[in-house]
């Protein structure tokens, strides 16, 4: 009879635990996508620059709508980086994790963010 | 155990870091490669080793890694319970998941022989090691691993000839016991699934030493999609190595081979027992021709499987004590055809057995029609079968059963619907036993039949119900049988059967295929010599070589081919070998009859790469893309134009004609001698003909001519093929054009076939690469005379059809729809139903049912026929683009009769359908290919096309410009995915615009987020915007705009989600039944597993329903707005004014009723509504000119209103017709008697229904003068007083104009301009 009375109670509480997990799962699941997301381009991009000799470029901003493109070669695989001899800084200075970009520098980067790319 | 939140983050971590513990792992292994070289070479330099391992040899490609990681999370989320299909205990799957979370993504490719030596001799499949990839050769191992289904793994010493049941046992005997299907993964990435149980085991390879083996015990809770899984990933991982000392010994048991189950005839050529149907079905593809004898009975049969699901055939019944009635000699015994039909309607798993349900002499004269639903369940070498047989199987009449069997129609040839399952009923069965060895099955069986009831009296002895036989497979495609059957009857058969997919012949006599090299020549060749080198190599004819910029453009005439793709790599091959090296891509342009119809474009690259070397699947490319035919541009410079190919072309050849089942003799033929020409004239017009000469036959038995009650237009069959030897079947002049980008014509005048002559003209819609085309003939025809000569017979004829081709899509099926007048003016449809098989090989079945009835129509009831279509190019060692068509029809009548015309647009456009590039010789027999190529008996369900994951090089906005090859790089990613249509442009704007379509990713949605992918991955680097125009054929559906194409490519990478991306996305919805209701969700959707096409989804509410309830909405809001005081008040002074003429009009046309020209206006006139509304409803549906197709709809909606609802008026109105005599004022509202109906007119309602839309729209007034003719038609028939007419052309109007005010664009803002911290957004909408 107690047991009888209390199931109303046992039914809210599941339920509510029930939607919680729902929900939970539904933003896990979205999160899930983007970081999954992420494991992939890592994987693409080092399958498509993690190649000495590659020319590669990176696109850099300047404020809202500018838009200046840096490019480079591709001298060494130094895991999980990779090393880019700068071809072109760009039409403005710009610098990578506190180095300066300029002309012959060779950069110690994360191969994510930089695409392999031909422009002339 | 993990929660499933705790899992996912477990899978995320294990995830990102997998890829660089991979890559980390793989490189530190000893033999690492370094340098780009062949594998054979590597291979050569490893040293010599006992216990190297070749099988287990591993490839590995750092550009697979993501594709193999999408399978990884797919298993994983499986496995954490996420998507809810595994049940497993979750201790098990929690078990397997922790211990698949340690196995590294490795990227690996199998490859076809690791064998140095074999990869030199087939340079094509030898890979190329480059600098990022990994090389392994493993050592030998001596153990299996068997992961169970409670997740554990067992490693099982190696044993020789042990079956994967093996292992299993050796494992776990009692969940060995309940298995039904074991996956293997072979250590050389090969993946098979073979079933174990005793109701599926079939021939099958042994697990090598390294294989993975997964087979859990039915009902265990893991779905099969998992399993496909989780095996596809273990194929990744190279041979499964274990510590030999861990291993559990190799299984004692004996050594057992395993044979599938042998699916033979029965007597009715049917796969049975001896008399009666099992529910078995042969695979599909298999045909099968047998003949069976138990006095006083004789069957030939011929039975086909066109589905897994479904064996149709057609037979040949002889009764050998009963004379053929209609044989004026009397010699012949009876024959009786008949066609039959099974269908399975539950294949057979471990618990339930394979039901099928089934037809007998269904549509024949009845005499031995019959049903049946039949069960059967295998237990090892039995197969047992258990069911219940109504009809003339079934007449022992075990039950009384339902209703009672009608007799059949003397005519016969009727779905006899109400007879169906009815009547007395019997049991039948048996059993078969399939005895070691493959070759001897043995057959007992309870017959239904009593042989007290046979039809035409001829009643039989039984001496039991039991039937015993066997049938020994003498060779891999004959089958003898022997029986005894009624107890005292002996029974003997024959059966060939084969499979019609896989019909191939090598092709011997052509000429050998040039070495393909990676080098291209310097300098331009002798372009004639290419020519004549092509010629040679492909049998085409060049016509013209150009050259834009680095495209060669050769332009073929009149190519024919079976299989395209063969053609198209030879040619390539000799382009590679003479172009220069500035060449990248080669276009050939197919010319049909002056048309350009479309062409083929090989990438010179990516084809030479296809062909010298394996590519990894990320890595492999679209060699050939088929599009519509380029127009020419100016700056096109041509190389060559072959100015001297002949006009006229001649070809020898033997025809065969035979007449089979008729009363004069079983089988009637003809050999002959003909010889077919063309002249041509100009490109789009020449001249056909035949010439045949009869050389052998024996139509001094043909003396029956049959009876017929229609217009004889084909029953003087006997007359036209044995009045003279030599005659001129066919000589015909042939004009063909283009009318737009997707319309074209075809007129042509002569003797058009063997019994008609005359003119006739075709018109063809055919959008390029679209699963529809519509055509429409007409042909004004003469019956020929006998002599097949110059002359003609009486008999004149309009006949033609308007027929929709429709590749549905579902299972190779493409349908014909056809209706029109037929040659013995009768009225009616044409359906033909047909598979396709890749090899080109189609079976079919068509019938005719017109307004003819089945007693005028005779013998048969109505027309209809099976037929298998073979190419040539399946047959013969040389190639060749003829196609041999067997059809089989049980009579020749009149009825139903369709003009035999020797051209069709269809076949002139074939090249439209891009598909066949898809028709490509049958695979040869698995014993003649490395293992890789071998055909399993399993393979993954079919998959969507896999998403862009690669990162291609892209190009800066000059160097897109300048150089195509990145543009076309773009659309060979696209069409790779199954997009086709497709356009690409990068405008000045620096954004990047996409037209395209594609029928296989759906919905919409997904398909978009594929190319918008596709696009951010491989757009020139300074791109900003990206906009997709997704199409249906040529309609535009709808419109992405992507305005922030950077923030599209973080999406991508995961750096943002999709509620960031959301507002820089702009959609536009051309098509109303194209709306989705979260257009956005699937973006970044990577799924491709693809949704089985049902027959649900093909009947499935097309978009054209929405649209109309959109348009009939939009209708309905404009007439809220019409000011309808004024409108009724405008209307009904003009009805009334008008009636003031209804006497002098009535009386006008009275006094002309005799005048041919006002007759001849009257049938203009009464023909216009429903001209009008076909044309306009072609309008709508050809989506070429938007504009058009927008009025064409309104024309066609309004005319369909203007229908129904004067339909509706009339009988509440009750106005006199004037012929009643009651003078115009006579009225008797609501009344359904015609003579009443006068007011208003319909077929002036939908006249200028119809016509209004497209005048207002074009500004062209004169079509209210068209649409009048209607009025004067309809008074000067006498139907109407002229106010009703008067009054249908105001309702007409008015309908017409809503629904055209109602079409019209509305009027949009114009540009917008946005700010946000992203950048500056632009948006312009119209």
């Amino acid at each position: 009879m107690r047991v009888r009375a209390l199931m109303p109670m046992l039914c809210f509480v599941a339920g509510v635990a029930t939607h919680s997990a729902l929900a939970q799962d539904k933003s896990g699941a979205r999160d899930d996508a983007q970081s999954f997301a992420r494991t992939l381009t890592e994987a693409a991009t080092w399958a498509a620059v993690a190649i000495p000799g590659v020319e590669v470029c990176k696109l850099m901003r300047i404020g809202i709508a500018e838009r200046d493109w840096i490019r480079g070669v591709v001298v060494d695989i130094d895991k999980p980086y990779i090393r880019v001899r700068i071809t072109d800084a760009g039409r403005f200075p710009h610098d990578l994790d506190g180095t300066a970009v300029s002309t012959g520098a060779i950069l110690r980067v994360a191969p994510t963010d930089w695409t392999p790319c031909k422009f002339d | 155990m993990f929660s499933p939140a705790a899992s996912r983050q477990v899978v995320q971590l294990a995830i990102a870091s997998i890829v660089f513990i991979a890559f980390g792992l793989a490189s530190s292994q000893p033999g690492a490669q370094v340098p780009p070289r062949k594998l054979s070479d590597w291979l050569l330099e490893q040293p010599r080793s006992p216990d190297a391992y070749p099988l287990g040899l591993s490839w590995r490609v750092p550009s697979e890694v993501a594709s193999q990681e999408v399978l990884r999370r797919e298993l994983m989320y499986s496995l954490s319970g996420l998507d809810g299909s595994v049940s497993a205990d979750p201790r098990a799957a929690g078990r397997l998941r922790d211990w698949l979370r340690t196995l590294p993504v490795t990227g690996r490719v199998p490859v076809a022989v690791a064998d140095a030596r074999w990869l030199q001799a087939n340079p094509a499949r030898n890979p190329v090691i480059q600098p990022s990839h990994t090389v392994i050769l493993p050592s030998r191992p001596q153990a299996v691993v068997v992961v169970t289904g409670l997740g554990d793994l067992c490693p099982v010493m190696h044993s020789p000839g042990r079956e994967a049941i093996a292992y299993l046992e050796a494992c776990d005997a009692r969940a060995a016991a309940r298995a039904d299907w074991a996956w293997i993964a072979q250590p050389d990435g090969r993946v098979q699934r073979f079933g174990v149980a005793g109701w599926n085991r079939e021939a099958q390879d042994e697990p090598a030493p390294g294989a993975w083996i997964w087979g859990p015990a039915r009902d265990s809770g893991w779905p099969e999609k998992m399993s496909e899984r989780l095996i596809r990933f273990l194929a990744t991982q190279g041979p499964a190595e274990f510590s030999d000392r861990a291993a559990t010994p190799a299984p004692q048991s004996p050594v057992q081979k395993s044979t599938g189950l042998q699916i033979t005839s029965n007597d009715w050529g049917g796969a049975g027992l001896l008399q009666t149907p099992s529910a078995r079905i042969a695979p599909a593809g298999t045909l099968t021709l047998s003949a069976s004898r138990v006095s006083p009975y004789t069957w030939l049969n011929l039975m086909v499987s066109p589905f897994d699901w479904m064996e149709a055939g057609y037979r040949y019944m002889d009764i050998s004590n009963r004379p053929y009635v209609a044989d004026p000699t009397g010699k012949q015994s009876l024959k009786d055809k008949s066609f039959d039909a099974k269908f399975r309607l539950l294949p057979e798993s471990a618990h339930l057995p394979q039901i099928a349900v089934g037809f007998r002499d269904m549509a024949g004269t009845g005499l031995f029609s019959g049903e049946y639903v039949v069960a059967n369940k295998r237990t090892g070498a039995f197969d047992w079968s258990l069911g219940i047989a109504w009809g003339y199987g079934g007449a022992r009449g075990d039950f009384k059963g339902f209703g009672t069997r009608k007799a059949q129609s003397s005519e016969g040839g009727t779905f006899a619907f109400s007879s169906y399952f009815r009547g007395p009923a019997a049991v039948i069965g048996g059993v078969q036993y399939q005895a070691p060895g493959d070759k001897l099955i043995l057959k007992l069986e309870l017959d239904g039949n009593n042989y007290q009831h046979e039809p035409v009296n001829n009643n039989q002895r039984q001496s039991s119900p039991l039937n015993v036989g066997l049938v020994y497979r003498a060779w891999e495609n004959v089958d003898l049988s022997v029986g005894l059957e009624r107890g005292n009857t002996l029974m003997f058969g024959v059966a060939l059967h084969g499979r019609l997919d896989r019909l191939s012949m090598p092709k011997l006599s052509d000429p050998p295929r040039l070495p393909i090299a990676a080098s291209r020549p310097a300098h331009s060749p002798d372009w004639q010599t290419v020519s004549e080198e092509i010629t040679r190599q492909a049998g085409w004819q060049v016509e013209w070589i150009r050259r834009r910029g680095n495209e060669l453009r050769v332009t073929f005439a009149n190519p024919r081919a079976g299989y395209w793709i063969e053609h198209v790599d030879r040619v390539a091959a000799v382009l590679h070998r003479d172009a220069p090296a500035t060449v990248d891509r080669f276009a050939f342009v197919y010319r049909e009859g002056g048309i350009d119809v479309a062409e083929h474009v090989v990438d010179r690259a990516t084809w030479v790469a296809n062909h010298i070397q394996t590519l990894p699947p990320s890595e492999r490319r679209q060699a050939v893309i088929a599009r519509a035919a380029a127009p020419l541009l100016s700056d096109t410079e041509t190389l060559y134009h072959n100015k001297g190919r002949p006009r006229f072309d001649a070809g020898f050849g033997i025809d065969y004609f035979q007449n089979v089942g008729g009363p004069n003799a079983f089988v009637l033929y003809q050999v002959s001698a003909a010889e077919r020409f063309t002249l041509r004239l100009r490109d789009d017009t020449w001249l056909d003909g035949k010439v045949r000469l009869g050389l052998i036959d024996n139509f001094d038995k043909f003396t029956f001519t049959a009876p017929s009650n229609l217009p004889r237009v084909r029953t003087f069959l006997r007359e036209f093929v044995t009045t003279s030897k030599l005659t001129m079947p066919n000589l015909q002049l042939n004009h063909s054009g283009k009318i737009s980008d997707n319309h074209y014509y075809l007129l042509y005048g002569g003797y058009l076939e063997e019994m008609f002559g005359g003119v006739g003209g075709e018109w063809m819609y055919r959008p390029f690469a679209s699963r529809t085309a519509l055509g429409i003939d007409v042909n004004a025809v003469k019956q020929r005379n006998f002599h097949q000569n110059l002359a003609f017979r009486d008999y004149t004829t309009v006949t033609g059809h308007a027929t929709l081709y429709w590749d549905t899509g579902w299972q190779d099926v493409i349908a014909k729809l056809s209706a029109g007048r037929y040659l013995a003016k009768d009225s009616g449809v044409t359906v033909d139903l047909s598979r396709t098989f890749h090899n080109g090989v189609s079976v079919g079945a068509f019938f005719t049912k017109t307004t003819a009835s089945a007693a005028e129509f005779g013998e048969g009831s109505f027309d209809k026929g099976v037929y298998v279509n073979i190419p040539f190019d399946a047959m013969l060692a040389k190639s060749t683009a003829g196609v041999a068509n067997f059809t089989f029809r049980p009579l020749t009548r009149d009825g139903g009769a369709k003009l035999w015309r020797a051209t069709t647009l269809y076949d002139l456009t074939n090249a439209r359908d891009e598909r066949t590039l898809g028709t490509k010789p049958a695979p040869q027999p698995n014993e003649a290919l490395p293992p890789e190529d071998r055909r399993e008996t399993w393979a993954p369900a079919p998959a969507l096309p896999a998403p862009q994951l690669a990162l291609e090089t892209r190009a800066g906005p000059a160097r897109w410009a300048k150089d195509d090859t990145f543009e076309f790089r773009l659309t060979q990613a696209l069409y790779g995915q199954q997009f086709r249509n497709v356009e690409v442009e990068f405008d000045n704007a620096h954004r990047l615009n996409l037209r395209l379509a594609n029928d296989t990713i759906r919905p919409m949605s997904r398909a978009i987020g594929r190319a918008a992918r596709t696009a951010a991955r491989m757009a020139p680097v300074d791109t900003r915007g990206i906009r997709i125009t997704f199409m249906d054929d040529i309609e535009p559906l709808v419109t992405y705009d992507f305005i922030d194409a950077v923030r599209l490519e973080r999406f991508y990478n995961g750096e943002i989600g999709l509620a960031e991306l959301t507002g820089t996305v702009a959609i536009e919805v051309h098509a109303p039944g194209a709306r989705e209701k979260d257009p956005l969700a699937l973006l970044g959707d990577l799924e491709t597993e693809a949704e089985p096409r049902t027959l649900g989804s093909l009947v499935a509410k097309p978009r054209v329903v929405d649209r109309v309830v959109d348009d009939f909405s939009a209708a309905i809001r404009t007439a809220g707005k019409v000011d309808w005081l004024r409108a009724v008040g405008v209307g009904g002074a003009l009805v009334l004014g008008s009636s003031w003429l209804d006497q002098h009009a009535y009386k006008f046309a009275k006094n002309h009723a005799d005048n041919s020209a006002f007759k001849a206006v009257e049938n203009v006139g009464n023909a216009i509504p429903w001209l009008g509304l076909g044309a306009a409803a072609l309008a709508a549906w050809d989506k070429e000119d938007p504009r058009r197709s927008r009025t064409g709809f309104a024309a066609t909606e309004a005319g369909a209103t203007a229908l129904l609802l004067t339909t509706a008026l009339k009988p509440v109105i009750g106005r006199a017709r004037p012929e009643t005599g009651n003078g115009r004022a006579s009225f008797k509202p609501l009344t359904v008697d015609d003579r009443y109906n006068s007011f208003p007119s319909r077929h002036t309602a939908v006249a200028w229904a119809v016509a209004t839309p497209f005048a207002l729209e074009y500004d062209a007034n004169w079509l209210y003068a068209v649409a009048a003719i209607t009025n004067v038609a309809r008074v000067g028939s006498r139907q109407h007083w002229y106010s009703d007419t008067v009054a249908g052309s105001v309702i007409g109007y008015g309908i017409g104009r809503i629904f055209w005010e109602s079409s019209r664009p509305v009027n949009r803002p114009g540009p917008s301009l946005a700010l946000d911290r992203s950048g500056i957004k632009l948006a312009w909408e119209w």
